[in-house]
């Protein structure tokens, strides 16, 4: 298993948003959450990735605790995660942005994998601009880029396919499907039909704080 | 009923300390009737240190437990506290004045009473600007301990200070121990009683106020 | 150990790099300071002869306020591109977080404190520089950075972020404030400062407690 989360709670000033989330990940899955906005989608994802703390209810990823150092190293090394933010430096360029985040996951060979992803994405003639002259569907691609740096276990992402042209988002549900056919377990949230049908093999909806197999 | 007990004899001990402060206590010699200023400064400062105490230890408590009544309760300590701490300051500058022949000086003690306030302010300030919340509670609970800890250390640099710097205390009593009579002794003792009793009691007014505006904002959303 | 300190030069290197393209930081401090040096330097009818009591004072209010400008700048900025939560989900022991920010920031001041040095000797005909500023400075400077990347974090996600960063700032260094002015003062007397050992242990205490306190404390005030 490599993500099991149990009835999950998470509330804002008492504005439950998520009632009792349950959900086992395999590797292999890919999951797609619709919902509407507002149901709550960012916010398990961010409690997934370990940037929110649930209320009540245990998250384990891989086996261990997510909010215990120096397991959650381990977890976080194997993770990629893309949300609605960019979350890249705007005055650094998108190959010093990839380099850096490459170095803190301690990869290796980091220069060559960089060109790979952005070979990947084709964003290999951006790699000189600095992230705020970029437009915004480049920006995100970028941040999708990093978010693949580390070929992770897991990937979290929300809403991959907003503001991307059309041609893009068929390289990234192409992306989605091969990490399938080598058995990485991608969780993902959208709005868009055609997109999470092709990328997803279990499909979910969050409605009314509970999260639905459909 | 507890309520109007409390009330009663709290009350009762507040009109007895202005009955002896203001007619009763026989005037000190050599500070004169300014000397009676002494008898709001030293309850209010006695009320404001508890006060900040308090905030430190239930600020404790709740990141301990979890707990909200810690919460509010800090909350509802550090509001009155503040206040007896203005009253404490603003009392001993008014004594000093005619005593010492200053409004304020470099003493250890001013020193670090004037920063604790500020403390404080910016700790009340800061639940004010802060989006209310959990993440809220808990990071006021920590700033709260943050200022206990500092405290001592505030206290020592205050007091090497003081070493380098000779007290600027000019005034023609400055010098002059004064010794209290117990007749003195028994009115400082009995205004202490009453402030005691009323700081209680603004906080236990003050904590309800605190945890129904929670509930209302709980139910709003 | 090795890999901590790889970590910890990564995460510095690139919030040098950002400042080196944007120049805001430094820019802000050493704009701020001036204004607060020059103020004092128009305003007294002859700069050669402040005293030291008070030369001492500006000088240190000058690095304090526009110090924790500066620091709210940076905070914010992280704060508004979410870089910090990038961070936060980069597989990095979080006390290391909290020690490059440190270091960053006692790099900027270091810097600034240089010119505001620099252009506080030639307003006022004096010259600070001695062997006590020289101890002050990185004492300060450790200190400064110490608390003010843990309520810069704090402040940064509230809305009016620059005043609540110097309100909850300022009074808890003040024991910092004062240890550096009392030498600085002895500086520029040019005599040797009475209580000196005693000075140089409480700055020193104060940054040791609140390296730790604040360490430890760290993980709770990220945690959302």
């Amino acid at each position: 298993m490599l993500l099991s989360a149990k009835k999950i709670n998470k509330s804002y000033q008492d504005n439950n948003v998520l009632q009792d989330v349950s959900l086992d990940i395999k590797s292999g899955d890919s999951i797609c959450i619709s919902g509407e906005n507002g149901s709550g989608k960012s916010t398990l994802l961010k409690i997934f990735c370990g940037l929110l703390r649930p209320n009540i209810g245990t998250l384990s990823v891989f086996g261990r605790d997510p909010y215990k150092q120096p397991e959650n190293l381990f977890i976080k090394q194997r993770m990629g995660v893309l949300m609605h933010s960019n979350m890249l430096y705007p005055q650094l360029t998108v190959k010093e942005n990839l380099l850096f985040f490459s170095k803190l996951l301690g990869i290796i060979n980091y220069r060559p994998r960089v060109c790979e992803v952005t070979d990947e994405l084709n964003i290999s003639k951006f790699l000189n601009i600095e992230i705020y002259k970029l437009s915004n569907g480049n920006r995100r691609k970028a941040s999708f880029a990093k978010s693949l740096l580390n070929d992770p276990e897991i990937l979290i992402t929300d809403e991959p396919e907003a503001n991307i042209d059309n041609d893009t988002i068929e390289i990234f549900a192409n992306i989605f499907t091969q990490r399938l056919k080598r058995s990485k377990a991608n969780i993902f949230t959208s709005h868009n039909e055609k997109f999470s049908e092709k990328c997803s093999n279990r499909r979910m909806k969050l409605e009314n704080g509970r999260l639905l197999e459909l | 009923m507890f309520r109007n007990l409390y009330l009663i004899i709290s009350g009762a001990i507040t009109l007895l300390s202005i009955w002896m402060i203001f007619i009763w206590v026989p005037t000190e010699v050599n500070q004169g009737l300014v000397q009676r200023i002494l008898y709001v400064h030293v309850p209010f400062a006695w009320a404001s240190m508890v006060a900040i105490i308090a905030v430190a230890i239930t600020s404790l408590m709740f990141l301990v437990t979890k707990k909200i009544l810690w919460d509010n309760l800090s909350q509802s300590l550090a509001e009155v506290g503040v206040v007896s701490a203005i009253v404490m300051l603003f009392s001993g500058i008014v004594w000093a004045k005619p005593v010492w022949g200053v409004w304020w000086t470099g003493e250890a003690k001013l020193t670090t009473a004037l920063i604790l306030f500020l403390i404080y302010c910016a700790y009340l300030v800061f639940r004010n600007y802060f989006p209310p919340g959990e993440a809220r509670n808990r990071i006021a609970a920590i700033i709260a301990l943050i200022g206990a800890i500092d405290s001592p250390i505030i206290y020592y640099a205050a007091q090497i200070w003081q070493q380098n710097h000779p007290q600027a205390v000019v005034g023609p009593l400055a010098t002059q121990e004064s010794s209290l009579s117990s007749e003195m002794v028994i009115t400082l003792l009995t205004c202490v009683l009453a402030v005691t009793l009323m700081f209680i009691g603004i906080v236990w007014v003050q904590y309800k106020t605190v945890s129904e505006k929670g509930l209302k904002n709980v139910q709003i959303s | 150990m090795k890999n901590w300190i790889k970590i910890l030069l990564t995460i510095s290197s690139k919030d040098l790099i950002v400042e080196l393209k944007s120049k805001e930081t430094i820019v802000t401090i050493t704009l701020f300071s001036l204004l607060v040096v020059s103020i004092f330097a128009v305003t007294s009818s002859n700069p050669s002869n402040l005293s030291a009591e008070i030369g001492a004072g500006i000088m240190w209010a000058a690095v304090v306020f526009s110090g924790s400008i500066a620091m709210s700048k940076l905070f914010s900025h992280e704060e508004k591109n979410e870089t910090l939560n990038a961070i936060l989900l980069m597989p990095v022991p979080i006390e290391l977080i909290f020690f490059s920010k440190i270091l960053s920031l006692f790099l900027f001041l270091t810097i600034s404190e240089c010119f505001i040095i620099a252009v506080f000797s030639i307003l006022f005909n004096s010259n600070p520089l001695s062997i006590y500023i020289l101890t002050a400075i990185p004492i300060f400077n450790l200190g400064f950075s110490c608390v003010g990347t843990f309520f810069g974090i704090i402040s940064s996600k509230s809305r009016s972020n620059e005043i609540l960063l110097t309100l909850l700032l300022v009074p808890i260094i003040i024991p910092l404030i004062m240890f550096a002015t009392e030498l600085t003062k002895a500086g520029l007397l040019g005599i040797s400062s009475q209580n000196f050992n005693l000075w140089l242990s409480l700055g020193i205490l104060f940054d040791i407690i609140f390296l730790v306190v604040l360490t430890f404390l760290f993980g709770k005030i990220i945690e959302q």
